[in-house]
């Protein structure tokens, strides 16, 4: 027993016998977790958590379906990663009520009562513990056996993060509990992974509202956003396909390809979303305010959105610039007359073509020239190519100094 | 199509996305199946030909030919085989109903899901 365990233990018999928290005993996050449990009443003696009736967790569970479904393959692929070990893993919402839960035989239905659906784990009613502490710090968190403040939970170390909407919003946790607490570790970093997944899949369930948008109101725009939705999917495809193999060899203790793996996972998952927020830019109807824009990033952002239809068009695209550049526009409305163009240069450069979009300063102007040159490959040793041309005003940062 | 020297079941995925394609093949060989690649619509089709794959996974947004004018000139060319679309295209359902597509799963999919969606389409060639 390391000195730390030796440390909890005694902090447990001295809050049990004295009801005071020696805060040097526990590390700084257990101890908070530990005093608001005990400010909100939670009973360290507990042996089981408390449970809304079978009616309200039907009702809540069938609120919840959608983020059920989203996390199914998720929670399946994290107990995968467990494999014989003797684990949980659980999927809470945001009030720290069990949505669902999967593992082992014996861990789920065996004769110790593990939480199941409708058990509420909120600190207030458990005390710290794996899915109402993540929320209540809003961030992961780790839960060693007797940190735990109630009795029942000791058996377990519990690790969980809570998941977020686009909007940052915490809408849930997902969480693992394992008999073994070394088996913690190696399932860290998929559990992060996974919830990064799910958060992605979510925003996958937008994007699919914002296409249905954007074929009711404006259907001539509908088929290029569309096609980059689909290519947008893919990124996350990738992420799901990888964190499937990672869990198979995590299972098989094959770590050090898996942990090689989990870093591209979550490149992928990162790409994903940045692809996904420049695609609700575009799918946007909005009209925002004119404001300092960077016109190069913008066109990076593009290039690499349209990577899929520049290779299904077979067109090179190339970039020019010396420097990067910002101008004055309403980002929303620069990044669609961008895709217009980018199109409409596909189209004119057909299979073999190449496009160059090149962004220059004007000399002694406040103008920004943007020109799409389209070589196809029957006017490639043409002097003339096809432009495209265009100016906006820009903006100088300014020296801080 | 059927070509078995090996013992094991053929399959052919063609998606032109590098990562998910490695990580399919990957997940397909521990499944035992013989796994042949092609990273775009033309390869998938010169593949067919030369490997009689039994099954194809078919992506649809492709270079050199879409997952679409894949199938539909192995149609016209008479080469039976079992497909399964795998694409996350916003209308699936009617893109593979207007193909005669029986078998088809929307990307992101769940490789349990995709197993099972194999197994039927492998099954239904027979029938």
């Amino acid at each position: 027993m390391s000195p730390s365990e030796i440390d909890v233990l005694e902090a447990r018999r001295i809050y049990k016998s004295t009801g005071a928290i020696p805060a040097q005993m526990l590390r700084s996050n257990i101890y908070r977790a530990w005093e608001r449990s005990h400010l909100q009443g939670a009973n360290p003696q507990a042996l089981q958590a408390e449970k809304l009736s079978i009616l309200d967790t039907e009702r809540l569970i069938e609120q919840k379906q959608t983020l059920i479904q989203v996390a199914a393959p998720y929670i399946r692929m994290l107990s995968q990663a467990a494999g014989t070990d003797r684990h949980a893993v659980m999927l809470g919402d945001s009030n720290a009520i069990i949505l669902d839960v999967v593992g082992d035989k014996q861990t789920v239905q065996g004769p110790e009562p593990f939480p199941g659906p409708g058990s509420l784990l909120s600190e207030a009613v458990a005390g710290a513990n794996g899915i109402g502490t993540p929320l209540a710090e809003a961030d992961y968190m780790e839960i060693i056996s007797a940190e735990h403040f109630i009795d029942g939970f000791h058996p377990f170390t519990c690790q969980g993060i809570p998941l977020r909407d686009d909007k940052q919003e915490i809408i849930g946790v997902l969480s693992i509990s394992l008999r073994r607490a070394d088996a913690r570790q190696r399932l860290k970093e998929i559990l992060l992974c996974a919830s990064h997944g799910v958060e992605a899949e979510l925003l996958i369930a937008n994007l699919e509202k914002d296409v249905r948008r954007v074929l009711e109101s404006n259907p001539n725009e509908y088929q290029p956003l569309e096609e980059l939705r689909q290519d947008i999917v893919q990124a996350n495809q990738a992420a799901r396909l990888k964190l499937e193999v990672i869990s198979r060899m995590v299972a098989g203790n094959r770590l050090d390809y898996a942990i090689q793996l989990l870093r591209q996972a979550e490149q992928s998952i990162q790409i994903f979303r940045r692809r996904a927020e420049i695609w609700r830019n575009l799918a946007s109807f909005e009209i925002g305010t004119l404001q300092p824009v960077s016109l190069t990033a913008n066109i990076s952002d593009l290039v690499d959105l349209l990577s899929t239809e520049a290779a299904v068009h077979q067109v090179q695209v190339v970039t020019d610039w010396y420097e990067p550049i910002t101008v004055v526009a309403d980002p929303r409305s620069l990044l669609r007359q961008l895709l217009h163009y980018f199109l409409q240069a596909f189209d004119s450069a057909g299979k073999g073509g190449r496009v160059k979009v090149v962004v220059k300063l004007i000399s002694h102007s406040e103008l920004v020239q943007i020109s799409f040159i389209v070589n196809s490959v029957f006017n490639i040793s043409q002097s003339t190519p096809t432009f495209q041309v265009f100016y906006l005003p820009t903006t100088k940062i300014k020296d801080e100094q | 199509m059927n070509s078995n020297n090996t013992g094991k079941r053929k399959i052919l995925i063609a998606d032109d996305d590098d990562d998910s394609r490695v990580m399919l093949s990957f997940l397909l060989e521990e499944e035992g199946w013989e796994v042949k690649e092609a990273r775009n619509g033309e390869e998938a089709l010169e593949t067919v030909i030369k490997e009689q794959p039994d099954l194809l996974i078919l992506d649809n947004r492709m270079p050199k030919l879409s997952g679409v004018e894949v199938y539909q000139r192995l149609q016209a060319q008479g080469i039976k085989i079992a497909v399964v679309l795998a694409t996350a295209h916003g209308y699936l359902d009617d893109l593979a109903s207007s193909l005669g597509i029986a078998h088809f799963i929307a990307k992101p999919y769940d490789i349990p899901e995709l197993l099972r969606t194999i197994e039927s389409a492998y099954k239904s060639s027979f029938s």
